[in-house]
């Protein structure tokens, strides 16, 4: 699949989940021509913010609700963000993040304006947002395929989570819709009982680098069948 | 309508003897001279500082005169002659006002001294005078013979500030389309008119209230004043505060840009504060500066809403800040200017009431109708919690002011949005009306017939001098106000989205010219996405405001707006659709959906679309029909003091239990309907239903 290809499965996938009420909101995704390559991501704002600075944190996971740099929000405020780098026909990267919104609120958000200043309630005053909101803290899971920097301490495919600088080494390279049903699929399961819909979201076999999945022994990794 | 009088006294700032300016004032009075006076004004900024003309007469006969108020160790004729370059150096700015390479308007200048100081060497080229001789030396000025330099002389007078157009349409190809009309407009809104330019320079020593309607020009009233009030008194603190987030780009702009030309230098931001009435943890509103100023941690809007709810988290919040604040003077402020004061609580008035310094200039701004069913906010001695009177002395500036001209709505919009706001064609009964019928002549509508009393048929239309004359020149009604009715929801939407991209692509409209109004909130966020759709697959981007994008950000360059309504309020837009308009057609709380509607087409700048589906549209369409048949005349019967309270009763707003109480008798009768479909019920078999039948036949037959 081209970029383009690539652009409208995760419009789609975006358009079906919203029609489910599994979306706060989203972005349609775009194309941007790079040097050697395309890539696809969300109307980014910030020069080349596909990757994030301080990983994890609260201040990190507000900018990017500022600033509307995701693919889309799920109804529980948790990001969702996915950009795919494309030669041709080939996928030759991707960052495909998962942030389980680091709050919970205990009162109604009706806007953007409410989960921002949640969270900026959480950074400023985490006393005053007693009985407002409540701090979850939960870690962001994010999938990397790069092929442009793989050696030993950075597989080929891998999964951050808790740190930066861990990466466990996963079994391949994934689509978007492929994603977005592992999501639900293990943190949602109610709303995957609820909603067979998610289960038939077309997957997409993408083209890219061979991978050979051959993690070092005694560390975590992800494979699935 | 308000009318120009003979001698228009524009009572500006001024460190002078009252009892001078007064006796000037008097004099020009008695010699039965007819132009305008200003005190306190122009504020002329020259290469090195500002000067302010002490008081300056435009007339045709004595003409042009500025008058130098003489102050102890001042040398009269050098005064005057720095007072004239800069004044000429002014007026030469005019192509209008020149004749080849001089000013084709004489320009006098007259030193007024006290009785027995006017100096002995005081002649023809040097004036002066006391109030005593002041008509007598008049006679020598130069006047303006000519009468249609008189006018343009008027104009630049006026006009001495203009505000340009933020775009530049550079785009725009075709000289007839929607983008080269915009243009037009967007050149004309571009002048200061007499009645904004008036109200900008007034201020009184203590309170001021400014009204219009939506489009009136309050904001930029507001921002000149504060700009004037600046140049005057370079070491005030001046606070300007608004209600919409939105609001804050405009009002830096407009003081900087008046503050430029009027002083030569932008203003000192750390004197004129331009606040959010609330705030919020990273930036400063009037409530928080309020909170810090007494150690109070200030509340944010979450949790305002946790505590009191959506609707009133903001009174909530300056409930509890103005009983703390209840007595203390905090005097912060030697000025405070409000702008959308309709969306505020009399508790924020308190607030700023303690925040600002004695005489307690606080001026505020509101829309006359942004609550159609009451015709004032809240009665003064509530908004403060004192009693107060606001007066319009002859020799003072004015407390009171009202903007007459609607810039901003076509007179076809504005026409329409009453009627459907008022319902005054809804059958059986219209929705609302003003108590005082007279107040449809406050709001710039003139009779055409009948009469404007209760139980009297009327016809009313908008008086001539009420907008601009450009809309009629550039738009026709037909293409101005249209309306549409639909199949089903999805037809809708697809006409929406294909009417935006040719207004993008045929009519030269930018993106952002266009803005979607949504009036139901509670089913704006998925109604937003259903039309999103249809926009995206034309290539359309749009936001829904506030839900999709930042709260501070309400267009989108290059992005169609959508919003709700609670939104859009405060905001403009060329051309707006109100999508499922049949919303607001009928239903419990009938007053809040008509002004729902009344707010979504005055939220329009040029053309205005309403749309909607099935019988409900039907209605409504029926109302504007109306409206349209007749012209944009409303005829129609005034309704008494008896039927007034019957309709506001009937279409008042329902209290939560009520409310639930509606919801839960719809289902029951919706299940009833079903059943009896079903052959489960039957209608003779149960008198309760026969009761039904019989008590809405009663209420029919009644009507």
């Amino acid at each position: 699949m081209n970029a383009k290809q690539i652009a409208r499965v995760i419009a789609t996938t975006c358009q079906a989940l919203n029609s489910l009420d599994l979306l706060f909101t989203y972005n349609n995704p775009c194309v941007v021509s790079l040097e050697g390559c395309d890539r696809v991501s969300w109307p980014a704002k910030i020069p080349d913010s596909t990757k994030a600075p301080s990983f994890g944190t609260l201040e990190q996971y507000l900018e990017w609700v500022r600033n509307g740099e995701f693919t889309c929000l799920l109804f529980d405020y948790s990001l969702i963000r996915a950009s795919y780098e494309c030669v041709g026909n080939t996928v030759v990267g991707h960052n495909l993040l998962y942030w389980p919104c680091p709050v919970g609120f205990l009162v109604e958000v009706s806007c953007l304006r409410d989960l921002r200043e949640g969270i900026e309630m959480c950074i400023d005053s985490p006393r005053q947002a007693h009985g407002v909101v409540s701090l979850t803290m939960r870690t962001p899971m994010r999938f990397d395929f790069d092929p442009d920097r793989e050696s030993d301490d950075h597989p080929l495919v891998h999964l951050h989570t808790q740190f930066d600088d861990t990466r466990m080494s996963v079994q391949r390279a994934m689509d978007f819709p492929s994603f977005i049903k592992k999501v639900i699929r293990t943190f949602y399961r109610n709303k995957w009982a609820s909603h067979p819909e998610i289960g038939c979201l077309h997957e997409q076999s993408i083209d890219h680098k061979e991978i050979q999945f051959d993690p070092p022994q005694h560390v975590f990794q992800v494979s699935w069948g | 309508m308000n009318q120009q009088p003979n001698l228009e006294i524009i009572h500006g700032s001024s460190r002078h003897n009252p009892i001078v300016l007064k006796g000037i004032t008097g004099a020009l009075q008695q010699a039965k001279i007819m132009g305008a006076f200003y005190i306190g004004y122009p504020v002329i900024a020259s290469s090195d500082s500002s000067l302010t003309v002490d008081a300056l007469l435009v007339s045709q006969t004595p003409g042009l005169v500025a008058f130098h108020l003489f102050e102890a160790g001042q040398n009269y004729r050098d005064y005057q002659d720095r007072l004239y370059y800069i004044l000429e150096a002014n007026l030469k700015k005019y192509e209008s006002l020149r004749s080849g390479r001089s000013l084709s308007v004489p320009i006098n200048i007259v030193s007024i001294f006290p009785e027995g100081d006017v100096p002995a060497d005081a002649d023809e080229q040097y004036p002066a005078a006391s109030i005593n001789s002041l008509a007598d030396v008049l006679r020598n000025a130069k006047g303006v013979v000519d009468e249609t330099l008189y006018r343009k002389l008027s104009a630049a007078i006026q006009r001495v500030t203009t505000i340009k157009p933020t775009k530049k349409r550079a785009n725009v190809a075709k000289p007839d389309s929607k983008g080269a009309i915009l243009r037009e407009i967007e050149k004309e809104i571009a002048n200061l008119d007499w009645w904004q330019k008036a109200a900008a320079i007034e201020t009184p020593d203590g309170l001021q209230r400014i009204r219009g309607l939506a489009g009136s020009g309050k904001t930029v009233v507001l921002a000149l004043k504060a700009a004037y009030l600046y140049t005057q008194h370079p070491d005030w603190k001046i606070a300007v505060t608004f209600h919409t987030r939105s609001l804050y780009q405009q009002f830096k702009d407009l003081i900087e840009r008046f503050t430029l030309e009027h002083m030569g230098d932008k203003p000192d931001w750390q004197q004129i504060h331009i606040v959010h009435s609330w705030g919020s943890p990273s930036e400063n509103g009037i409530y928080s500066i309020a909170c810090n100023a007494i150690n109070l941690l200030p509340i944010n809007y979450l949790t305002a809403k946790s505590r009191y709810g959506a609707r009133r988290a903001f009174v909530g919040v300056c409930n509890e800040l103005a009983a703390a604040v209840k007595g203390k003077q905090l005097d912060l402020y030697d000025a405070m200017l409000i702008d959308e004061a309709q969306d505020l609580p009399p508790s924020f008035f308190q607030i700023v009431d303690a925040l600002t310094k004695q005489p307690k200039r606080i001026i505020w701004a509101y829309d006359e109708l942004q609550n159609l069913s009451e015709t004032s906010m809240a009665a003064l001695p509530d908004l403060f919690g004192r009693e107060i009177m606001l007066t319009n002395a002859p020799d003072a500036p004015r407390q009171d002011i009202i903007l007459p001209v609607c810039y901003r709505n076509t007179p076809w919009a504005l026409t329409l949005a009453h009627a459907l706001g008022f319902g005054l064609f809804r059958k059986p009964d219209i929705v609302q009306h003003f108590d005082e019928p007279s107040m449809w002549l406050d709001i710039g509508y003139m009779k055409e017939s009948g009469e404007l009393q209760a139980g009297k048929l009327v016809t009313l239309s908008r008086a001539r001098d009420s907008y601009p004359p450009f809309f009629k020149k550039l738009l026709s009604p037909t293409d101005a106000v249209a309306s549409y009715t639909f199949m089903s929801c999805e037809e809708q939407y697809v006409w929406i989205a294909e009417e935006i991209k040719r207004n993008i692509e045929q009519d030269e409209l930018d993106p952002d010219d266009v803005m979607v109004v949504l009036p139901d909130p509670i089913s704006q966020k998925s109604e937003y996405f259903g039309l999103r759709r249809h926009l995206e697959s034309h290539g359309i981007p749009s936001n829904l405001a506030g839900i999709t994008n930042d709260r501070d950000t309400f267009i989108e360059p290059g992005a169609v707006t959508i919003s709700g309504i609670y939104r859009a309020k405060g905001n403009e837009a060329p051309m707006v659709y109100i999508a499922n308009a049949d919303h607001c057609a009928i239903g419990h709380e009938l007053i809040r959906l008509r002004n729902i509607l009344f707010t979504g087409i005055t939220r329009s700048r040029a053309w205005v679309r309403l749309c909607g589906v099935g019988e409900q549209m039907a209605m409504l369409q029926q109302e504007i029909d109306q409206v349209v048949s007749n012209n944009f005349r409303l005829t129609f019967t005034v309704p008494t003091p008896i039927q007034l309270k019957t309709i506001r009763q009937i279409n008042r707003d329902r209290t939560t239990q009520e409310k639930d109480q509606i919801k839960k008798a719809q289902k029951d009768i919706n299940e009833i309907i079903e059943l009896i479909r079903q052959d489960v019920i039957s209608i003779d078999a149960m008198p309760q239903l026969q009761n039904l039948i019989k008590e809405a036949q009663r209420r029919n037959e009644e009507q």
